[in-house]
C-alpha cells in the first residue's frame, strides 16, 4: 500500500514540476519569437512600405530570399496596413499578395480539415482582396461551421465584385440570426451593386431574409430600391412594413411623404412609430398635423418617435409640440416638455421671459404657464434658481411657485 | 438507570478512536471527490477558452462596434458615498467603445458630495425624465442630465440600498439591456462589445452574460483605464489572485459550458431587461443581490420552459479592488457566503428536483455538499486528523494521502489554473509575476484555503444566529472600500 | 517653409508608421502621438504646420481633443486633418463643425492624403508669405 502511494506522490510531484516547466518553457519560447519576429519586422517593413506607396515594381525583387517565418512576417505587415488603405496602395498590396504566393496559400488553406484555419484563411484572402479567391469563398459559404461561412462571406464583401453579391443574398437566410445581421451589413457596405441585386431578387427571397434585405436597402441609401420599399409598406408582415417605413426614411425623398402619411394610420404599432421617424426624417409640413395627432397614440414608442419627429422639423414641428402642451391627454403633454426640454427650446423660451420684444416675451409666459399647468416643472424650478440673470429667476420664481411653498434646490 | 449502565458499558475510548478513524476516511473521500469535481470543470474550461480564443477574431469587435444593429445598452451605477472616485468612473465609462448606450447613476441616499461633485464635473440639470415604476424603490428625489453629455442621467433617491438603487436605475433606463457596474470597478475599454456579443449570437435566448473580474491591487491606473498590469506586492490579494483565478476561468466557464451558471459578478454583468423585471428585479434581503437575481433567473425560466441561455465570457472585462487587510476579506466572504445561504433557503424547492434540468440536479447539490457543508467537513476533517495524530492513530500512510488529496491534488489544480492564464489572456507579462503566481498558487492550498473554509464556518453560524455585522447595516450591499487605493 | 512639421496622433503603431513612410519621403518632418493627451501636449511644444489626428484613441475621446486644440491659443490654428474609421454622417459634419480643415475616412487613399496635406500646406505657406 505504501509503495503505490509513494509512487502516486512521486507521479503527482512529476505532474506538478512539468506544469510549472511547461508554463515557463511555453512562456520563453514565445517571448523569444515575438522577439524575433519583431527584428525581422523591423528590417523587412521599410522595404514594404516602400513598395506599397509607389516603389518598384514588384516586391518580390526588393526583398532577400525568405524563411517560413519571414515569409509570415511580411504577410502580416501587407495585410496589416492592407486594412486601412484603399486605392492605388491597396492594389499593389493585393499585387504583392498574389506575387509572392500568399494568395494561393491561403487558398491551399481554405481546404483544411480544422475549421479555425479555414476560417483564417477566408479572413486573410478577404483582406487580400484578390479576385482569384472568389470563387473558392462562395464556395466556402455553404461550409458546416457558422464561423466559417460568416468569414467567406465577410471576405467576399471585401472583394467587390458583382459576383459575390447574389451568393450573399442567398445567404441572408441563415438560420443564425447573429450570422444574418452580418451579411446585412456587408451588402450594406457594398453600396449601389448590392441595393440593384437586391431588388431584383427580392421577390424570390425567403421570408426570413426580406427584413434583412428591406433593412439593407435602407442603409445603401439607394433611390432605386423606392419603388419596392413603397410598395413594401402594404405588405401582410408588420415587420417588413416598420422596416419599408425605416429605410424610406434613411433614403431621405421628401416626396415619400404621402405614403408615409398614410402608414401613420396602420394598425400595428412598429410600423406607425416608424413611420413617424421617418417623416420627421423628411421634415415635410404637411406631415405635421398628423404627427401631431399621433402624440396622443396608445404605445408609448410611437408617442415618442412622433415628437421626435415633430422636433426635427422645425419651427412649425416645434409650435405644434408647444400646442401639445396643454392637450387633454396626459401622455402627450409628457412626451410635448420632454422633447422640448430635450431640445434646448425650454431654455430658449426662458430666455425670452425678459427680451425686448414684447410678442417674445408673451409667447415665453404663455409657454411657461401651460408648462406649469401640465406640472412638468422640475426643469424650470431648477432655472429659477440658477439661472444667470436675476430678472429671469424672478420672473420664474413668480411663475412657478405659489407664494407658501418654498422652492429648494442645492446651490 | 438503564441509561446510566448503557453509559457505564460502552467503550468510549474505544468509539472515538473508531469514529476518528471513520471521519478521517470519509474526509479523504470527500477531498478525492472535491478535487475530482474541480479538475472536471477545468477540463470544461480548459476546452471552452480554447475554442473561445480561437473563434474570436478582433474584427469581430469592429463589426459590433460599426453596426447599427447592435442592441443598444443602458450602464446602471449605483453609487453610496462614492465622492473619492465618482467622477472618475463615469468619466471612463462615457469612453466606452461602444456604438449607443447610456450611463446612470444612481445615487442612492448618499451622505457626502457625492451627487454634487457629479452635478458640477458635468453641468447637470433636473429635468422630467418620464418612467414607469415597474420596479417599488424608495421615493427618487430628482433625475438630472447633462446637455453637453446627452447619454449620462444621474438618479438622486433617498437611501434604499444597493439592490434598490439597481431597481431604480432599471425602471428609469431606456434600453433593452442594461449592465450592472460597481461604482469602484475599473470597466476595459472593449468590456460592452465583448459582452455584448453572445446577446449578438443568440438574442432571443440570451438573458444574461458575464465576464470575468480582474483583481486591480497591484495594477497601475490612470484616468480609468488599467495602464499596467502586475501583481500586488502583499500576499493576501496575491492569494485572491490565484484564487480568482481558479474560480473564473477554470472554474465558471466550466460551470458556463454546462449551462448551469449560477453566479454572475455584480461588479459587471449584462442582462437582458425584460426578464430581470419578470422576476422582481434585484431582492433586498439577500447580501448577495447578484447571486440570488441569477438563482431567481433561473427557477422562473426553466418553470416556463423557455429555451434560454446565461453564460459567461472568458475575455476578461472588468477589473475591481479585493480586501488587503485579513478583517476586511473576512467581511466580505461572511457576506458572500451568508449571501450564498440565504439563497439556497429561499430556493431549495429547485434542489434535485428534475424540473429544473442540470441547475437542480447537479449544480444546486454541488453547492449544497461542497460550498455549503464542505466547510465543515474540511474544518472538522483538519481536526479530526490534527487529533489522530495525538490519539496515537495516525497511520503515516493515511496522513500521505490525505495530503495527496486534500494539498497537493489542489496545488495542481491551482497551478493549472496559472497554466491556462498563461496559454490564453496572459495579462501578467512580467516574468516575475509568472514566478510569483506559481509559488502562491502553491501555498493557496497550505492556509489560504482553510482559511476560507474558516470563515464560510462561521459564516454558516452568523447566518443561522441572524447576526448581522454593524458596519453593513447602513449600507448594505455597498462594500466599504478596502484600505489602500491603487489610483 | 524649409520642412513641414506634421503631427500624426493615432494609437495605431502600423498606421503611424505607414504615414511617416508615406510623408517623410516627400520632405515632411513627422512627429508621433499615440493619444489624446500626448496629442494635446506634442501639439503645444513642436507646433507643427499640419496634424492628422484619429478620433478613437486612449484616454480621451478624439473630439475632446479637437476641442481643446481648437479653443487653445498655442494651437487652434493649427489645421487638422481627422483620420477616423467612424463614417457617419453625424460624426463627419461634427467633426468639420468643430474645426477641422478635413474629414479622410478609413480605409483611405494614399495619393488622396498626400494630395489633401499638400494643399493646405501650401496654402497656409501662402497666407504666411
Amino acid at each position: 500500500m505504501s509503495e503505490i502511494l509513494i509512487r502516486a506522490l512521486w507521479v503527482l510531484g512529476g505532474v506538478l514540476f512539468f506544469l510549472s516547466v511547461y508554463i515557463i518553457a511555453n512562456k520563453a519560447l514565445r517571448e523569444m519569437t515575438e522577439r524575433r519576429v519583431a527584428w525581422t519586422r523591423g528590417e523587412l517593413e521599410p522595404k514594404i512600405l516602400e513598395y506599397v506607396n509607389g516603389k518598384g515594381e514588384r516586391l518580390g525583387a526588393a526583398l532577400p530570399p525568405l524563411g517560413r517565418a519571414d515569409r509570415r512576417v511580411v504577410e502580416d505587415v501587407l495585410l496589416d496596413n492592407g486594412r486601412f488603405l484603399k486605392g492605388n496602395a491597396r492594389d499593389r498590396i493585393t499585387a504583392a499578395c498574389e506575387d509572392l504566393g500568399y494568395v494561393r496559400d491561403r487558398m491551399r488553406q481554405l481546404k483544411s480539415s480544422r475549421w479555425w484555419r479555414r476560417a483564417e484563411a477566408a479572413e486573410k484572402l478577404g483582406t487580400m482582396k484578390s479576385p482569384k479567391a472568389a470563387a473558392e469563398l462562395i464556395a466556402l459559404m455553404r461550409d458546416e461551421m457558422p464561423e466559417v461561412r460568416m468569414r467567406a462571406a465577410r471576405a467576399l464583401g471585401q472583394l467587390e465584385t458583382r459576383s459575390s453579391v447574389k451568393p450573399l443574398i442567398g445567404t441572408l437566410q441563415d438560420p443564425n440570426r447573429w450570422s444574418a445581421l452580418r451579411i446585412a451589413d456587408i451588402l450594406a457596405g457594398m453600396g449601389p451593386e448590392a441595393a440593384d441585386e437586391l431588388v431584383e431578387s427580392f421577390a424570390t427571397l425567403p421570408a426570413k431574409a426580406r427584413v434583412a434585405a428591406v433593412d439593407c436597402l435602407g442603409r445603401v441609401k439607394s433611390h432605386r430600391a423606392a419603388g419596392l420599399l413603397i410598395k413594401l409598406l402594404s405588405d401582410p408582415d408588420r415587420d417588413i412594413r416598420a422596416r419599408a417605413a425605416h429605410s424610406l426614411g434613411l433614403i431621405g425623398d421628401p416626396n415619400f411623404t404621402p405614403d408615409l402619411q398614410r402608414a401613420l394610420k396602420d394598425p400595428a404599432w412598429p410600423v406607425r412609430a416608424m413611420a413617424a421617424k421617418a417623416l420627421g426624417k423628411l421634415g415635410r409640413p404637411e406631415a405635421v398635423a398628423p404627427l401631431f395627432d399621433l402624440l396622443r397614440d396608445r404605445e408609448w414608442w410611437v408617442r415618442i418617435n412622433a415628437a421626435e419627429g415633430l422636433r426635427s422639423m422645425g419651427d412649425s414641428g416645434l409650435a405644434a409640440l408647444v400646442n401639445a402642451i396643454d392637450s387633454e391627454d396626459r401622455y402627450a403633454r409628457h412626451a410635448a416638455v420632454a422633447t422640448l426640454e430635450g431640445a434646448g427650446v425650454l431654455d430658449q423660451y426662458v430666455e425670452k421671459l425678459v427680451s425686448a420684444d414684447e410678442k417674445e416675451r408673451e409667447a415665453a409666459l404663455t409657454l411657461i404657464r401651460k408648462i406649469v399647468a401640465a406640472e412638468r416643472t422640475d426643469h424650470l424650478m431648477q432655472a429659477a434658481s440658477r439661472h444667470a440673470q436675476e430678472k429671469v429667476r424672478e420672473q420664474l420664481s413668480r411663475l412657478l411657485t405659489p407664494p407658501e411653498v418654498k422652492v429648494q434646490v442645492k446651490a | 438507570m438503564i441509561f446510566l449502565s448503557i453509559f457505564l458499558s460502552v467503550d468510549w475510548h474505544e468509539l472515538l478512536l473508531k469514529s476518528v478513524v471513520g471521519f478521517n476516511r470519509y474526509v479523504l473521500y470527500y477531498f478525492l471527490t472535491l478535487n475530482t469535481v474541480y479538475l472536471v470543470l477545468f477540463i470544461v474550461s480548459l476546452f471552452e477558452v480554447v475554442r473561445f480564443v480561437r473563434r474570436t477574431f478582433f474584427s469581430d469587435y469592429q463589426q459590433i462596434l460599426k453596426s447599427e444593429m447592435t442592441w443598444p445598452i443602458s450602464i446602471i451605477v449605483p453609487a453610496h458615498n462614492e465622492e473619492r472616485g465618482i467622477v472618475e468612473t463615469v468619466r471612463s465609462l462615457l469612453q466606452l467603445n461602444y456604438g449607443e448606450f447610456e450611463v446612470l447613476v444612481v445615487n442612492d441616499g448618499s451622505k457626502d458630495n457625492t451627487l454634487e461633485r457629479l452635478i458640477r464635473a458635468f453641468d447637470l440639470r433636473k429635468t422630467d425624465r418620464i418612467y414607469r415604476r415597474t420596479l417599488p424603490t424608495a421615493r427618487v428625489r430628482g433625475i438630472y442630465a447633462s446637455l453637453e453629455v446627452p447619454n449620462l442621467v444621474v438618479v438622486d433617491k433617498e437611501q434604499g440600498g444597493k439592490s434598490d438603487a439597481l431597481n431604480a436605475g432599471i425602471n428609469l433606463s431606456r434600453y433593452p439591456l442594461f449592465c450592472s457596474v460597481d461604482a469602484d470597478s475599473v470597466i476595459e475599454e472593449n468590456a460592452l462589445l465583448r459582452v455584448v456579443k453572445p446577446f449578438m449570437e443568440h438574442p432571443e435566448e440570451m438573458v444574461a452574460v458575464g465576464g470575468i473580474v480582474r483583481i486591480v491591487n497591484g495594477c497601475e491606473v490612470r484616468d480609468g483605464r488599467v495602464v499596467r498590469i502586475s501583481l500586488p506586492r502583499k500576499a493576501l490579494p496575491v492569494f485572491q489572485v490565484v484564487e480568482y483565478l481558479r474560480a473564473f476561468l477554470s472554474g465558471r466557464i466550466g460551470w458556463s459550458v454546462l449551462r448551469s451558471l449560477l453566479i454572475i459578478s455584480g461588479a459587471f454583468g449584462l442582462y437582458k431587461k425584460s426578464d430581470v423585471v419578470a422576476v422582481g428585479g434585484y431582492d433586498s434581503y439577500t447580501d448577495t443581490e447578484d447571486l440570488e437575481l441569477v438563482v431567481k433567473l433561473h427557477e422562473h425560466l426553466k418553470k416556463q420552459k423557455t429555451k434560454y441561455r446565461i453564460v459567461f465570457v472568458p475575455d476578461p472585462v472588468c477589473w475591481t479592488e479585493v480586501p488587503e487587510r485579513f478583517k476586511t476579506l473576512l467581511l466580505q466572504r461572511n457576506r458572500w457566503h451568508r449571501g450564498l445561504l440565504q439563497s439556497f433557503s429561499r430556493h431549495w424547492r429547485m434542489l434535485l428536483n428534475p424540473r429544473y434540468g442540470v441547475i437542480g440536479t447537479v449544480a444546486l447539490p454541488y453547492f449544497l455538499l461542497f460550498e455549503v457543508l464542505g466547510p465543515f467537513v474540511e474544518v472538522l476533517g483538519y481536526l479530526s486528523v490534527i487529533l489522530a495524530y495525538f490519539l496515537g492513530i495516525l497511520n503515516m500512510e493515511f496522513f500521505l494521502l490525505f495530503l495527496l488529496a486534500a494539498v497537493f491534488y489542489g496545488v495542481f489544480l491551482s497551478i493549472a489554473a496559472v497554466l491556462l492564464e498563461e496559454i490564453s489572456f496572459r495579462r501578467y507579462p512580467a516574468w516575475e509575476d509568472l514566478a510569483r503566481l506559481i509559488w502562491y498558487a502553491v501555498w493557496e492550498n497550505v492556509g489560504f484555503r482553510q482559511l476560507l473554509a474558516l470563515f464560510k464556518v462561521k459564516a454558516f453560524f452568523d447566518f443561522i444566529l441572524r447576526r448581522r455585522r454593524w458596519g453593513e447595516m447602513g449600507h448594505r450591499g455597498f462594500q466599504p472600500a478596502p484600505s489602500t487605493a491603487s489610483r | 517653409m524649409s520642412h513641414p512639421k506634421i503631427l500624426v496622433a493615432d494609437d495605431d503603431s502600423t498606421i503611424r508608421r505607414f504615414i511617416v513612410t508615406l510623408l517623410a519621403d516627400r520632405g515632411y518632418e513627422i512627429h508621433e502621438a499615440v493619444d489624446g493627451e500626448q496629442a494635446f501636449k506634442v501639439a503645444e511644444s513642436v507646433r507643427p504646420d499640419l496634424m492628422l489626428l484619429d478620433l478613437i484613441m486612449p484616454y480621451r475621446d478624439g473630439f475632446d481633443v479637437l476641442y481643446d486644440l481648437k479653443h487653445d491659443p498655442g494651437t487652434s490654428e493649427i489645421p487638422i486633418i481627422i483620420m477616423s474609421v467612424k463614417d457617419r454622417e453625424e460624426e463627419i459634419v461634427k467633426g468639420l463643425n468643430m474645426g477641422a480643415e478635413d474629414y479622410v475616412v478609413k480605409p483611405f487613399n494614399s495619393l488622396e492624403l498626400v494630395a489633401r496635406v499638400r494643399k493646405i500646406l501650401e496654402r497656409e505657406n501662402r497666407r504666411a508669405g
